[in-house]
């Protein structure tokens, strides 16, 4: 960062003196630098606006390759735009007048390294698809005298159908050789799938040979190339100099500084209030979640009517850490069940989360002591696609009326779907996601609902294991801190202060 | 088997989650590459996993056919579509298993007249659904139940032309309840669980949190 600094304040000092050197040269000084934060696919141009700049200008900016010894226009606009305090993310938040033009480029022509390198894989590709034209060639000249029988044959029923005049013998005539005709084209998907292949690589062929290197290419990192700014004005110009610029990528994104921070302040507490957790078990109070607090009068209910508990997963993969949380509040479940000795059944889309599922309602049954109800088939795969999902669930509660369901997870449009279908069957339904598009309509049709975060604080809730309510406890102050940076960013804001709103947007 | 079954997973969970959360902050070429390869590992351990889920759901329903459980004629159905598909799937026209795919044909004729209008169907009650589920909802009961019909009237209304009708200040009002209210508690949402997120990813990283590894 502070390297970061001293670069930006270097940069100052040369461009405030290439301005008073340009000015009275009556031409433009071009800096350039690498952008800062990506991966080396883009440089920033910079230079000070002319002391005549009107809106009837226009800066066009040009690349040379050295394939060819020319400049090729890479970028244009009109005068009196494009200014430095448009790249916060490389100049940072700039007070007093601004005099500097800046662009951004991801653009060049060519070098001649690169095009030799695009000319030899072009070359690798025609030779490949050359070698498939000739096997292609070879699979049509097999069923070439079959195509060839059915075209002839088509040809002949479809002359026969035209011969037909319309009396009623030929109406069942027609219907015969239409039918035929129609088992005859069957065979003609065979012969369209080689054709349709074979058109295509000719296609690609025909590219390949009249290949030519492209007139620009994305900016490669490591590799140097050569600027230049010109500004026009009714035919005449004033051109800056020559400068060259390297991108580079980088090794770490200073816009993710601030982001960082809070991370490693949130893992910092996580694991400061875990080890204390585990030296001192105290009791941390954890306001109650009433949705939490039900679940055991849906199990017990399901028990004492002696109907199915549902448990159903969201449509999200593993991946995504609503579906770890349900995962894990279906472990805490499935071990309640267990216990109670209801039958229980895990809906899945996911084939991923499926494996994990069966593995940890096993789990929660032996440590439940009922290893003998776990049973494979209760925890099983619905279907890949989403409403395909929702019909198979919804099938199985109005066939099955359970008397309990819980959904947890992401989910779209189909949770209104399994949800109003649950509630028409009177079963009593406990939902958590974090989907916010779909919590109105679980608030609407189950019992209760966990809104967002309380998802993720399900399974320390349930388990009211130390370790892991010290980590809720982490999370609120973190929360707290955001907060209060909010607040004092919305005041400073409201009264004109933005400091603390571009140091935050800074880093 | 301690190891493989706790240790190992808690190694593999914490070695890749460093690893991911390092490329969330490194935007170099390299660990971008990193990050398509690991991609790529995803992808393919779903392909495998889906072998699995296809045998689930083929033994659940092969049970409740052999059982004759209560509706084990849906059970058939899945069978022959699943038999139908799959065999019209490798037939592929003629060309067989190993060609590629036929762009017309049975397979598609399939998915376009049964599998899409099925799902279309389905996506066609969800407005039935919102109907009856709106209406158990805005009964005004309660003075939030009364709070929240007046809401949503003002933003239905709003929305449409003839609230303009009614009165420009309508759809005024509307936008910004959706803009303002609306959008402050969406954001109190969105930072519960973006927190709740980090916090649960950290939680597994560091090996806190495995009820995903069936407990302990």
């Amino acid at each position: 960062m502070k390297k970061r600094l001293i670069r930006i304040l270097l940069l100052a000092v040369l461009l405030t003196a290439m301005f008073s050197v340009a000015n009275a040269a009556n031409t433009l000084q071009l800096a350039s630098l690498d952008t800062p934060n990506d991966a080396g696919n883009s440089v920033v141009l910079l230079w000070p606006s002319h002391n005549n700049e009107s809106l009837d200008m226009s800066y066009e900016i040009s690349a040379w390759s050295d394939a060819d010894d020319k400049w090729y226009k890479v970028a244009g606009f009109k005068a009196e735009n494009m200014w430095q305090t448009q790249y916060p993310e490389v100049f940072g938040f700039l007070d007093g007048e601004v005099v500097n033009h800046a662009i951004k480029l991801n653009l060049a022509p060519p070098s001649i390294k690169q095009i030799k390198e695009l000319k030899k894989k072009a070359k690798a590709t025609l030779e490949t698809t050359r070698e498939k034209i000739t096997s292609i060639n070879e699979d049509i000249g097999k069923v070439q005298s079959q195509y060839d029988k059915y075209v002839f044959d088509r040809k002949q029923i479809e002359a026969k159908i035209a011969a037909l005049t319309g009396g009623e013998l030929d109406g069942a005539k027609r219907v015969a050789l239409t039918r035929e005709l129609d088992l005859l084209n069957r065979d003609k998907h065979k012969f369209a799938l080689l054709r349709d292949q074979k058109k295509a690589l000719d296609q690609q062929l025909k590219r390949l040979e009249n290949w030519k290197a492209p007139v620009s290419l994305k900016l490669q990192p490591g590799y140097d190339y050569k600027f230049q700014v010109r500004l026009l004005q009714n035919g005449q110009e004033v051109a800056s100099g020559e400068v060259v610029a390297r991108p580079e990528g980088n090794w770490f994104n200073t816009n993710r500084l601030n982001n960082l921070v809070i991370a490693l302040l949130l893992a910092g507490l996580i694991l400061y209030y875990t080890n204390r957790a585990r030296k001192n078990p105290e009791q941390i109070f954890v306001r109650r979640i009433a949705g939490l607090e039900a679940v055991d009068e849906a199990i017990g209910r399901a028990t004492e009517m002696g109907k199915p508990i549902f448990f159903v997963h969201g449509l999200a993969a593993i991946s995504t850490i609503s579906t770890v949380a349900a995962i894990n509040i279906l472990g805490k479940i499935a071990e309640k069940v267990a216990e109670y000795g209801t039958e229980f059944k895990v809906t899945n889309r996911d084939p991923v989360v499926l494996a994990v599922s069966q593995e940890t309602v096993k789990e929660s049954y032996l440590r439940a002591g009922r290893p003998d109800l776990y049973n494979e088939d209760n925890v099983f795969y619905v279907s890949q696609d989403q409403f395909s999902y929702a019909t198979g669930v919804e099938g199985m509660f109005l066939r099955e009326k359970p008397a309990s369901n819980f959904f947890f997870g992401y989910y779209y449009a189909e949770a209104l779907l399994l949800t109003e279908t649950g509630s028409h069957i009177g079963a009593i339904q406990i939902a958590g996601t974090d989907s916010y598009t779909q919590l109105p309509f679980f608030i609407t049709t189950c019992d209760y609902t966990l809104m967002g975060e309380e998802l993720y604080a399900a399974s320390a809730y349930m388990s009211r294991e130390p370790k892991l309510l010290a980590s809720l406890k982490a999370q609120d102050i973190t929360k707290g801190i955001l907060i209060a940076f909010m607040t004092a960013g919305v005041v400073l804001s409201t009264f004109g202060i933005n400091w603390l709103l571009h140091w935050t947007k800074s880093f | 088997m301690v190891f493989l079954k706790r240790q190992l997973p808690l190694m593999i969970a914490f070695i890749f989650g460093i690893i991911g959360i390092v490329i969330g902050y490194v935007p170099h070429q390299s660990f971008e590459n990193m990050y398509t390869e690991l991609v790529g590992w995803d992808r393919l351990l779903a392909a495998f996993a889906l072998l699995l889920g296809m045998y689930s759901l083929l033994r659940m329903h092969y049970k409740r056919i052999e059982r004759k459980d209560k509706g084990f004629g849906f059970s058939i159905v899945l069978w022959v579509g699943f038999l139908v598909t799959f065999i019209i799937g490798m037939y592929n026209e003629g060309n067989g298993l190993f060609a590629p795919r036929t762009s017309h044909g049975m397979l598609n004729w399939i998915y376009d007249y049964i599998f899409k209008p099925a799902g279309a169907t389905m996506f066609s009650v969800l407005a039935f659904f919102i109907a009856s589920a709106a209406y158990r909802t805005f009964r005004a009961r309660t003075t939030t139940a009364a709070l929240l019909l007046v809401a949503a009237l003002i933003v239905m209304v709003g929305q449409v032309p003839v609230g303009d009708i009614i009165s420009p200040r309508l759809p005024e009002l509307s936008t910004w309840l959706m803009e303002i209210p609306n959008a402050a508690v969406k954001r109190g949402i969105f930072l519960g669980v973006a927190l709740g997120v980090v916090a649960t990813s950290l939680r597994i990283i560091f090996g806190v949190e495995r009820a995903y590894l069936g407990g302990e």
